[in-house]
């Protein structure tokens, strides 16, 4: 029999996928520590990464998120959540794209590569931080400064902490996950709201902390249902590609 | 005489399924042009197996070992990918969910027909004839979402006649459809001048003279069907103490995809402890929502639940009235048979004896189960609660005579009341107690 | 689950070819970043409601935009921490409390939010979205990903059903607790659900005929005054750039 062409088989994880992200964050609410209520977006964003990979994990949790704006009445929000946690996903997946067992250049390549690009998106916030209680410029002498020296010093820090990391099954790994959502998730959100000139700076400040609730929450979550789904479901690998 | 040769069905099947259990052991059968085949069995015999195997869902994306050959019109339809066989052989399988792909009415008829390669006015005209033939024109823009299980499954039906394969396979088709649309089926069936398939578990009125022959599958092999009379020990009721009563219940249920609503009356109810009663009712009657009042899922629009006398509230019957839904996996949640046994918090021995009770094994993964096995542990958790009020929805439905029987004995035996919900005649005159049917949206002795 | 925000209607805006709606609403969007007066501002904010008002009635428009008014006060309340060195526009004690920059800049970004979210608002109220997605594939959108779109719309209230029964039948055998039911087992069986589906969606999909060869693009028939409309779409959102 011929080559079975996976393209079926893509289409339907990913579009499966995307809907459980919609749902989640649709649907799935739990009291939050600082009261009101928590949507669980970033569990399924987190689970969708860990489980299926960057790219799975980029598509689901950016359209996930963004068709649950859309049909949620927020479609403002659409393209914004489309962006940081579509990111949040790929960052996620990169960093534990590698099984159990790593190769070092496979390891090294995807280290750098999610480094590259968590430095970026903290590099541009850190622009906008510097800029926070003046004219809303986005440039403004020093800030560079301060912006490179936090990206440095994390560069430095990933890379150390990488040569750790041992993939999907590493608790240090999903430590990183967490801090990493949380930081892209708050800061993304107050960057691009920002940037997109829709809503102002302060307003945007005030979501932050609440984002910091539901994406470290949310994260935790995430990847206590893969390991949670993985006991149930023992052929969960053979769906990643 | 060679083409007449050449449009006949012949098959010959083995196959096993991923986990090595042996379903088909040189499963044979032939069906000539334009002939109506009925195939009846048990549930778990391998209807639907085979229907995935003859359409391409099976090896498919979940495996199994397939040998043999299916062969019509010179080619051995098994060595083509599902794509490439739908001019020959379309089906409507049981579970119409796991066939809906797309959001609205209209584009899940016109997906098949575009890959058909077809021209846009063959392809409008298909649409049309064949939603108006299932009574779904008006339904065109209507999401999936929203319709009733028979509509869904005559959506099912209209894109098979829409594609209008060489040889139809209908998996339990008559299921869930009102007696209206199962007259109006066996009618459209009768003057089909295509080879059909219909798979069935129970007989039907509505087959009679529509099929020319009848097999049944037995130890993976395709037998002749020869009607048995069931034998078993009838099965004895006890008496209890309590008493679940209901009283002038109005139930308002909405149509969906039309937006209408229309209600069910039930005047009054009462089962007592230990006792069997039987529900019947068409497809559509009411039967679930009626058996999610009582157990405290839907809020009924008026009237009353009691038990002794005490009136429920919503929370209270959840406790005390035990709803075996229709699918299994939505009322299981844990990785592990003994997840799921050890959640009730009964002791190890209790659940020994029921793990033995119920042919359940300790270790087994809950995704893993075969349907009727989920069912068996669906049963044996609500078992191990001990409520003393118990609702079969369409058990028989799900498992062979011989397991349904078990069941019900094992219940029966522990004092529980059971009222069993069924749509189908045989099954209901095998049971002891009443029976009560649900007709003009009223439910009324029978 | 609603997914579609879909409300029927004959208004000239229901009546618009779902293409030009397409890029009306993003050149909109697009040039809303461009405003450079008063008058714009204005018109970016105004044009959406009065869209909405003649498409689907003053009662849905409010229902709408009801959403965002407190995203708009808490904004109007942070105007004096804008641009806080600028031309002074009120001053109390010698305090400036607001500048013309800072309101300046607010109402940029509130007349934007508004016109934005409101023509996207526009868009899924007066066109299905299987029809969306036929006019995305107009522009492009490949026809694998207009297959997902529709099956994602498909799998969304799905699950939300099967969640909604998980979550019955828990409170059938569980004990409520001081917050509900536990989530994690409830997510899990969801999520288990749903990823038992995606092998019978694919073979679904193949046995529906996918992998054969692929279709042509589906032509949808010019609507009559589809240049006007088009024009329409063009120069509304360009005059709102031209006008200073």
């Amino acid at each position: 029999m011929a080559e079975k062409n996976r393209t079926a088989m893509r289409i339907s994880l990913i579009a499966i996928m995307t809907a459980i992200v919609a749902v989640f964050t649709l649907v799935i609410r739990i009291p939050s520590p600082i009261g009101g209520y928590i949507s669980l977006c970033d569990a399924a964003v987190t689970f969708a990464s860990y489980a299926f990979g960057p790219v799975t994990g980029f598509i689901a949790g950016g359209l996930g998120t963004a068709f649950a704006d859309l049909i949620g009445g927020y479609p403002q929000w659409a393209l914004i959540s489309f962006i940081v946690h579509g990111f949040e996903a790929f960052i996620i997946g990169l960093m534990v794209k590698n099984g159990t067992s790593s190769g070092t250049i496979k390891s090294i390549v995807s280290i750098l590569i999610g480094t590259v690009m968590a430095v970026l998106a903290i590099a541009l916030s850190g622009y906008i931080f510097s800029s926070l209680f003046t004219d809303g410029s986005f440039i403004k002498e020093g800030s560079e400064h301060a912006a490179l020296t936090i990206a440095l010093s994390l560069i430095v820090l990933s890379i150390f902490l990488g040569f750790l990391l041992k993939g999907r099954d590493s608790v240090i790994a999903g430590v990183i996950a967490v801090v990493l959502a949380v930081i892209i998730v708050s800061l993304g959100y107050l960057t691009l709201t920002t940037l997109f000139g829709l809503t102002v700076v302060s307003e945007a400040l005030l979501e932050v902390p609440g984002n910091i609730a539901q994406s470290s929450v949310g994260a935790v979550i995430g990847l206590i249902l893969y390991s949670a789904v993985r006991k149930g479901f023992r052929n969960l690998d053979t769906l990643r590609w | 005489m060679q083409s007449f040769q050449d449009l006949m069905l012949k098959a010959d099947i083995s196959f096993s399924y991923p986990d090595g259990t042996r379903i088909f052991d040189h499963l044979s059968f032939t069906a000539d042009e334009g002939e109506h085949l009925l195939i009846l069995s048990e549930p778990g015999s391998g209807k639907s197996t085979l229907s995935r195997l003859l359409a391409g869902a099976l090896p498919g994306y979940t495996g199994g070992n397939l040998d043999g050959y299916a062969e019509f019109d010179g080619k051995d339809i098994l060595s083509l990918p599902p794509y490439e066989r739908m001019e020959i052989i379309g089906r409507v399988s049981q579970n119409t969910d796991e066939m809906l792909l797309f959001s609205s009415v209209e584009e899940e008829i016109s997906f098949p027909l575009m890959n058909l390669g077809l021209e846009t006015a063959e392809k409008d005209r298909r649409i049309a004839d064949c939603l108006e033939l299932f009574g779904l024109e008006k339904y065109r823009k209507v999401s999936t979402a929203e319709l009733s299980g028979g509509e869904k499954r005559r959506l099912m039906l209209s894109i098979l006649f829409a594609v209008d394969p060489c040889v139809y396979i209908l998996d339990e088709a008559f299921d869930e459809l009102s007696p209206y649309w199962r007259k109006k089926l066996r009618e459209i069936l009768s003057g089909l001048d295509r080879t059909v398939i219909v798979l069935g578990s129970h007989m039907l009125s509505e087959y009679d003279g529509v099929f020319s022959r009848m097999l049944s599958i037995e130890n993976g092999k395709a037998v002749q069907y020869v009607p048995v009379k069931d034998s078993y020990t009838p099965l004895e009721m006890k008496t209890g103490n309590s008493v679940l009563k209901a009283e002038n219940i109005e139930i308002e249920r909405i149509h969906r995809s039309s937006g209408s609503s229309f209600g069910l009356s039930v005047p009054s109810f009462e089962m007592g402890e230990g006792e069997c009663i039987t529900l019947l009712g068409d497809n559509g009657s009411g039967k679930s929502s009626f058996s999610r009042v009582l157990s405290g899922l839907l809020k009924e629009k008026s009237g009353r639940v009691l038990i002794n006398g005490k009136e429920l509230s919503q929370k209270e019957r959840r406790h005390s009235v035990a709803y075996l839904m229709q699918n299994p996996y939505e009322e299981l949640f844990l990785p592990t048979v003994l997840d799921e046994l050890n959640s009730t918090g009964a002791d190890s021995s209790r659940i020994d004896y029921v793990l033995s009770l119920f042919s359940l094994e300790r270790d087994a993964y809950v995704q893993e189960l075969s349907y009727g096995k989920a069912k068996m542990l669906q049963a044996a958790v609500f078992f191990l609660l001990g409520r003393r009020f118990a609702i079969f929805d369409e058990m028989d439905s799900a498992l062979s005579s011989v397991d349904f029987h078990r069941v019900l004995s094992c219940y029966l035996d522990n004092g529980t009341a059971v009222l069993v919900i069924t749509h189908d005649m045989s099954v209901a005159s095998m049971l002891p107690g009443r029976k009560l049917m649900i007709e003009g949206g009223v439910l009324d002795e029978h | 689950m609603n997914i579609s925000s879909y409300i029927y209607g004959t208004s000239f805006y229901h009546r618009f070819d779902v293409r030009p709606k397409l890029f009306f609403t993003f050149l909109f969007s697009a040039l809303s970043f461009a405003l450079s007066s008063y008058i714009s501002v204005a018109l970016v904010f105004l044009i959406p409601i009065a869209i909405m008002i003649l498409s689907v009635g003053g009662k849905e428009t409010w229902r709408c935009y009801s959403r965002l008014i407190p995203l708009f006060l808490i904004m109007i309340l942070f105007i004096p921490l804008q641009n806080r060195d600028g031309n002074p526009l009120l001053v109390i004690h010698g305090f400036t409390i607001i500048t013309a920059e800072g309101l300046w800049s607010v109402m940029k970004i509130i007349s934007r939010l508004g016109g934005i979210s409101g023509v996207l608002m526009l868009l899924l109220l007066t066109e299905r979205n299987e029809d969306i997605i036929k006019g995305l594939r107009a522009f492009h959108l490949p026809y694998n990903a207009a297959l997902a779109a529709s099956m994602i719309l498909r799998y969304i209230p799905y699950l939300g059903y099967l969640f909604s029964e998980i979550r019955a039948s828990m409170s059938l055998r569980l004990e409520e607790g001081k917050r509900g039911y536990p989530v994690l087992p409830s997510i899990t069986a969801l999520v288990i659900a749903a990823i038992k589906m995606i092998p019978d969606t694919a073979s679904a999909l193949e046995e529906r005929g996918f992998g054969r060869v692929k279709p042509a693009k589906d032509a949808i028939p010019h609507p009559s005054g589809y240049l006007i409309q088009w024009l329409f779409g063009a120069i509304i959102p360009l005059s709102l750039f031209l006008v200073r």
